[in-house]
């Protein structure tokens, strides 16, 4: 008979196992050219303006480990594939051996390693099995950024040989024909919109109208396409809020989709996609434009946007921001009664490790919500829920995650006894969604802005 | 990408059972489809008349605006509920029902 701790061990070994042989089978055969076109790449690619970064990093890992511990991958499964650090080398070895002179004379003996077509289908499955959480980076003594070596990994391998991970490159090519990455037409926005408008009506009572196409409107709203599909209630919740405070908001019956998937593996896609999002806000002339609850859209318009491409002219906002600023003005009105359950929050990566958006969603909650309870550790320190990094999109990484990178969260959440777990990014509520369902957790996941829907009153 | 014959058709899937060519969908297609996706009452080889309101409404919606409803409008518009869609349908309105109405594999964070 087996014990429970060696039956765990076993189910996580096969879960690894069968998404690590998905990866290789979505990877297919390098060839010889391929690897070559990488390194080439590498070399080009030092004149891009976020390598001296990049270079940074790997120029400062000192392999001390501090990461380890702190990866909720590698807590998990202590396997030194896990090990960020080991991430770190995979890249590093490379670019040593050919960018570097002591690489260049030392080879093997100055950790410099040869580029071949086996590393190079390792690089795929390595980097492509993080959650780019960056929890990593706080707790090192140098700050290096694990997350922005796995990019660049991701984007040699998909700029050479055009290789990702199969949803989340379908998604790309969808959003970059269709302006969405769910092959939404205008017809089925609008569908979907006046569902949201029938829905508040219900349960509110009032006559709210998503404006649509107004040019001049103060705030240009794009949430993710889970508002459309998942989680439904956030995004009446955001309406109401602005219908109650008088807000002067407008969507647009083109570019309604907030998520840009490029973010993750490819930066010319990254690149048109954040363009589409760019223009239609200056067509709207919006002062601000402002991204739903969805994590990876609020680090790309908000930080890469500004840095790669040159500032904007508007601002841009997360909805979070938005709505603790209308309760401090008090410009809404939230009775707290309508949410009696224990309530919890989890911190998504991109919005808060990324952006710095910690307290905003804490005001909310305390005002909408009787019982508000912190997870430990939150706020910076929070884990990843475990689909971040485009994991999520991957219907093949489902026991992966349930069994290895969402596991701590699962525990993380029961912890705290709540009946209800917020959070405010798309992402990370359909992993915690499936975490629920996995582990027969006793509570119900929900958006900040369900929470705000059921509160407000006029 | 595999071929199956589903309905005595020869179709495309992809890796999770979808089918890649929504045209060739007909009702023998969907029987085909339902016999690993749905759950059968006992002694019944073919889907029911709650199976069928599902499958129609979303195949409908589907031809209507090209994707598939949110789920909220399947419960309310179909008048049968999440936990009864689920008993029809194991694997949920997407993964499960979805693919017997012969839509296309979801896409997103959805």
């Amino acid at each position: 008979m087996k014990t429970d701790t060696e039956n765990q061990a076993d189910s996580q070994a096969k879960a690894v196992e069968e998404y690590e042989k998905t990866l290789e089978r979505w990877f297919g055969e390098a060839t010889k050219e391929d690897v070559q076109k990488v390194i080439d790449k590498l070399g080009e690619w030092e004149k891009l303006p976020y390598s001296k970064l990049v270079k940074l990093n790997l120029d400062l890992c000192s392999n001390c480990g501090a990461c380890a511990d702190e990866c909720h991958i590698y807590k998990t499964l202590p396997r030194k594939e896990f090990n960020p650090v080991y991430r770190v080398k995979l890249l590093r070895s490379v670019y040593q051996k050919y960018f570097t002179w002591v690489g260049k004379v030392f080879g093997r003996f100055a950790g410099a390693r040869k580029l071949d077509k086996e590393l190079l289908k390792e690089w795929f499955v390595r980097f492509y099995q993080c959650n780019m959480c960056r929890r990593c980076n706080i707790f090192c003594p140098f700050g290096v950024d694990n997350m922005a070596i796995v990019r660049t990994g991701r984007l040699l391998i998909n700029d050479v040989m055009g290789k990702t991970t199969e949803d989340m490159g379908r998604g790309v090519r969808y959003h970059l024909r269709d302006g969405n990455a769910s092959e939404m037409s205008e017809a089925a926005f609008r569908n979907i919109v006046s569902f949201w408008e029938d829905e508040i009506k219900e349960v509110k009572g009032w006559d709210v109208k998503v404006p649509i196409d107004v040019v001049g409107a103060e705030m240009f709203l794009i949430p993710p396409n889970t508002d459309y599909f998942h989680s439904l209630e956030t995004m009446e919740g955001i309406a109401a809020t602005l219908y109650a405070a008088n807000v002067s908001w407008t969507m647009s019956s083109k570019i309604f989709d907030s998520v840009n998937y490029g973010t993750f593996f490819n930066d010319e896609a990254w690149a048109s996609i954040i363009t589409q999002h760019i223009e239609e806000a200056k067509r709207l002339k919006c002062k601000t434009l402002v991204v739903g609850e969805c994590g990876h859209a609020t680090k790309s318009l908000m930080f890469l946007g500004p840095s790669l491409l040159g500032e904007f002219p508007f601002e841009v906002k997360n909805i979070l921001q938005v709505t603790a600023d209308l309760i401090q003005h008090d410009r809404i009105k939230l009775n707290k009664e309508a949410n009696p359950e224990t309530v919890t929050y989890h911190d998504p990566c991109n919005v808060t490790r990324m952006c710095g958006i910690m307290e905003e969603p804490r005001i909310i909650l305390r005002a909408a919500c009787m019982d508000f309870r912190e997870m430990t550790p939150n706020r910076d320190r929070n884990y990843c829920c475990g689909g971040g990094g485009g994991v999520v999109l991957e219907t093949a990484s489902h026991d992966f995650r349930m069994e290895v990178t969402g596991k701590l969260k699962a525990e993380q959440m029961q912890r705290t006894g709540a009946k209800i777990v917020v959070t405010s990014c798309a992402n990370c509520k359909v992993e915690i969604s499936h975490l629920i369902d996995q582990y027969k957790l006793d509570m119900k996941w929900a958006g900040v802005h369900d929470m705000v829907l059921n509160a407000l009153e006029l | 990408m595999a071929k199956a014959t589903l309905g005595g058709v020869e179709i495309e899937v992809d890796d999770d059972g979808f089918i890649q060519e929504p045209d060739k969908w007909n009702k023998d297609v969907a029987e085909d489809i339902g016999k690993i996706e749905a759950v059968l009452e006992p002694g019944q080889d073919k889907m029911g008349a709650d199976h069928w309101t599902v499958v129609d409404y979303l195949r409908n919606y589907f031809l209507e605006f090209g994707i598939a409803p949110p789920i909220r409008m399947v419960v309310k518009k179909s008048g049968i509920d999440l936990k009864k869609i689920y008993e029809l349908f194991p694997k949920g309105p997407a993964a499960g029902a979805c693919k017997v109405a012969g839509l296309p594999k979801p896409t997103g964070c959805v």
